[in-house]
């Protein structure tokens, strides 16, 4: 096997990343329904979640009282707070995310001993960066690397 | 010492015949296809979306990602049956009627030597890419690494490769024409997935033994019904046996065939 048909083989992965990026880029998502009487402002509720590196839509929808939403990252064992919604009872809102892995979301009441319901929504929109990243990190060096290695035989040739 | 020597003779016999064949069959077009078709088959069926945790750790339920495994092999496998009755048509069918099997069989060549050089060189590229790019789903797209799933999906897709080179095998070297050879292992492999017959003809599909053995490992990791775990691996084992049987009889019979067979 000669070493442009290796740079090629790269090209054609490559490609095959791009394009089961797009196809993979189709929207789902997971939703629940969360009742809980709180005991104290301390009685929190939390939900882990993975999630690709696409972008989500966050729908939450809260019955019988407001709450405070925490969005962290789960990364090494710590939590990095991603964004913080404060005294809400309805948001719809698009959050960017970075890399794929775990996040988790906290419910945090704001008055004690009072039923609540919240109804939220998690919603995938976009592609997956880190596929998308990869596919074309691939597809450019085949190409470059072809590109590279063509030059080089014609000067090679021409010299001897 | 003698033994060895004749040995290593062979294996480099083997060597030669098998990078000559994958040379002449893995021409550029066909390798692409097979890069393109089963990255993105593969990638295609495993899910893109947010996946529930159900405790607080960040780990992704196994219950679940071994659900979801057996369900991608089952679904992308299809492609994998496809890509391969097409390569082995042509590696015997085609060779036997442009001639080629006959010109190697000129040189001091045994046909045992080309028939185990056919079987590495059609199955090596597809097996690889195909349980490589699962595994790199499972790593990669969900941080997910469990060995024996890994250890699993490797010796499931090697008994289908075998299972659909086995069968391909001997149409062509029955029919010896490309077309009817194509046409005959396609109807062989999916007759079973012909709802009038009676389910116990589900065993030969290939896919099945890839949800009937992921769905046995999953119960016996995360269930106690022991009827359920019982049933599931009787279910399981049936599946890799009728492959494993089936594969192995048109192995021995297609060997045994190509070496009485004439040529011409």
């Amino acid at each position: 096997m000669n070493i442009e048909k290796i740079f090629k083989i790269t090209i054609v992965i490559g490609m095959a990343l791009l394009l089961a990026t797009i196809v993979r880029s189709g929207n789902s998502g997971v939703d629940a329904e969360i009742e809980w009487k709180p005991k104290s402002l301390q009685d929190v509720y939390r939900e882990v979640i993975f999630i690709p590196s696409r972008d989500i839509i966050l729908n939450v929808y809260v019955k019988g009282g407001r709450i405070d939403l925490y969005f962290y990252s789960m990364r090494d064992g710590n939590l990095y707070e991603i964004i913080v919604f404060k005294n809400i009872s309805r948001i719809y809102e698009k959050i960017h995310i970075d890399s794929r892995g775990f996040y988790e979301i906290v419910f945090k009441p704001l008055i004690e001993e009072a039923e609540i319901k919240v109804s939220y929504e998690c919603i995938t929109i976009g592609i997956e960066k880190d596929l998308f990243q990869l596919g074309s990190s691939l597809t450019l060096i085949g190409i470059l690397a072809l590109i590279l290695s063509k030059i080089y035989k014609k000067y090679h040739f021409k010299r001897r | 010492m003698y033994l060895g020597r004749r040995l290593k003779i062979y294996l480099r016999e083997l060597a030669n015949i098998i990078l000559l064949e994958i040379n002449i069959m893995w021409n550029r077009p066909i390798l692409y296809f097979n890069f393109l078709l089963l990255i993105l088959l593969t990638l295609a069926c495993y899910p893109s979306g947010p996946l529930p945790c159900y405790s607080l750790s960040p780990k992704l339920d196994p219950w679940d990602m071994l659900f979801y495994i057996g369900l991608a092999l089952h679904k992308s496998s299809v492609g994998l049956t496809a890509l391969l009755v097409v390569v082995s048509v042509l590696s015997w069918a085609g060779s036997i009627r442009r001639g080629w099997v006959k010109n190697i069989l000129t040189l001091p060549v045994g046909r045992r030597t080309l028939f185990i050089a056919k079987m590495i060189s059609v199955s090596l590229i597809p097996y690889l890419t195909f349980s490589l790019t699962h595994i790199f789903a499972q790593v990669y797209l969900f941080h997910y690494i469990y060995v024996p799933s890994l250890l699993l999906i490797m010796f499931l897709v090697a008994l289908h490769v075998l299972y659909v080179f086995s069968i391909s095998t001997l149409t062509s070297l029955l029919i010896k024409d490309i077309v009817g050879s194509l046409l005959l292992s396609l109807a062989i492999l999916m007759l079973p997935s012909w709802e009038e017959l009676p389910p116990e003809f589900s065993h030969f599909k290939p896919e099945e033994c890839y949800l009937s053995t992921f769905k046995f490992i999953s119960l016996y990791m995360y269930s106690h019904n022991r009827k359920r775990i019982y049933l599931a691996f009787i279910k399981s084992i049936s599946d890799i046996l009728a492959l494993l049987i089936v594969s192995i009889i048109a192995s021995i019979f297609a060997y045994f065939y190509f070496k009485k067979m004439d040529i011409d």
